[in-house]
């Protein structure tokens, strides 16, 4: 009876479980926005060789998050992950301007991918609170956002050890799976 | 964190417990070191201006990279970055001692944190840039080994070496490093 009441109660109310991958070049801050977003808490991270997988309840939808390990010669094991994926959150260090073109790269890549066509796109510009970090203007052109065709997709600027930016995103990533996007 | 050997303490204490030496699997391309596992998160935690982390066996390293790594290594950096590191110095908190290290370079010598610019961003080679020159232009291109689907690589436009391929000029070794490799 309980747990016929808990299904009606989700139907009514939109309570649902989206898939979402988190992924973006090694120490973009993957981990730590799994973390914080999954405990509220800043954790001391290693580098990910492999993934970790967490379960986030948030605005009546149970996000499985998958956080991916993103050292080049892993980045290829990404696509093991991307069926049945519902949103992808893309996460960049705006500090490390070095790599953006990197960044970006692997972005479109991932963006071509048959498995994610209906994937819409959270972009995280993350790492905000370091000295010459690129604002989300700026990641925007870096990551070449405008020539997204055919997709949802957002950005916003983070900063994951303060836990700025992370749940205005994940508002979104909710508002937009709910209306029907991924 | 390093010990006055240029070891990465962890890995030392590794060695010492007289388990079969694997050495370091991570390196911090703009300071020229060779760090253990849980030092590079702690590395990474800085920010890419202060230390830029790369694994070993998992990341692809550029040849100019590589290039620093051997004319750097950890004896050499830890001369300029613990110059003034007194011997009594507390390093129970690995994250404070690495932090205070390389961020708020409390032990560099005063007058060389004027003269020497802060190694960093736009792949400036810092410490060492004048002997960086002369190794580049003395070293033979590492071996180069094709990775499909690395993007680093296109982009880079220019052929990209795992490390661990890399092997060591016969010339005297400059750092420590060479005794490190992991393989």
């Amino acid at each position: 009876m309980g747990i016929l009441f808990t299904r009606m109660f989700s139907s009514l109310f939109g309570n649902r479980e989206a898939r979402i991958l988190v992924l973006g070049l090694d120490n973009a801050g993957k981990t730590t926005i799994l973390y914080r977003l999954q405990m509220g808490e800043v954790v001391s991270t290693i580098p990910t060789i492999g993934f970790n997988v967490e379960t986030v309840q948030y605005n009546n939808i149970k996000f499985q998050v998958w956080d991916l390990g993103g050292q080049t010669s892993i980045r290829p094991y990404w696509r093991c992950y991307f069926p049945n994926t519902q949103a992808v959150i893309y996460v960049v260090d705006s500090s490390d301007t070095d790599r953006i073109l990197v960044a970006k790269e692997e972005f479109h890549a991932i963006l071509e991918e048959e498995e994610l066509k209906g994937a819409v796109v959270l972009i995280f510009a993350n790492k905000q609170d370091l000295p010459g970090a690129l604002d989300d203007a700026a990641v925007t052109e870096a990551l070449e956002l405008h020539k997204i065709k055919s997709r949802q997709w957002a950005i916003f600027k983070t900063c994951a050890i303060k836990g700025e930016g992370l749940f205005e995103g994940l508002d979104w990533l909710s508002n937009t799976l709910k209306s029907g996007g991924g | 964190m390093l010990n006055s050997g240029g070891i990465c303490i962890p890995v030392f204490t590794y060695m010492s417990s007289r388990v079969v030496f694997r050495g370091p699997r991570w390196g911090s391309v703009n300071l020229g070191i060779f760090i253990c596992m849980q030092c590079s998160g702690i590395h990474r935690s800085l920010g890419v201006h202060i230390s830029q982390v790369r694994s070993i066996t998992l990341d692809t390293w550029l040849p100019e990279q590589v290039a620093f790594m051997q004319s750097m290594g950890n004896g050499k950096s830890n001369k300029y970055w613990e110059a003034q590191l007194p011997p009594d110095c507390d390093r129970t908190s690995l994250e404070k001692f690495i932090r205070a290290k390389y961020a708020e370079k409390r032990w560099v010598r005063k007058e060389e944190t004027q003269a020497i610019p802060i190694p960093g961003r736009r792949r400036n080679l810092s410490l060492e840039e004048k002997i960086l020159t002369q190794q580049m232009a003395q070293i033979t291109p590492p071996p180069l080994r094709s990775r499909k689907g690395s993007l680093d690589m296109s982009i880079a436009n220019t052929p990209a070496v795992a490390n661990k391929d890399h092997s060591p000029s016969p010339s005297p070794s400059p750092s420590l490093w060479a005794t490190f490799d992991c393989e």
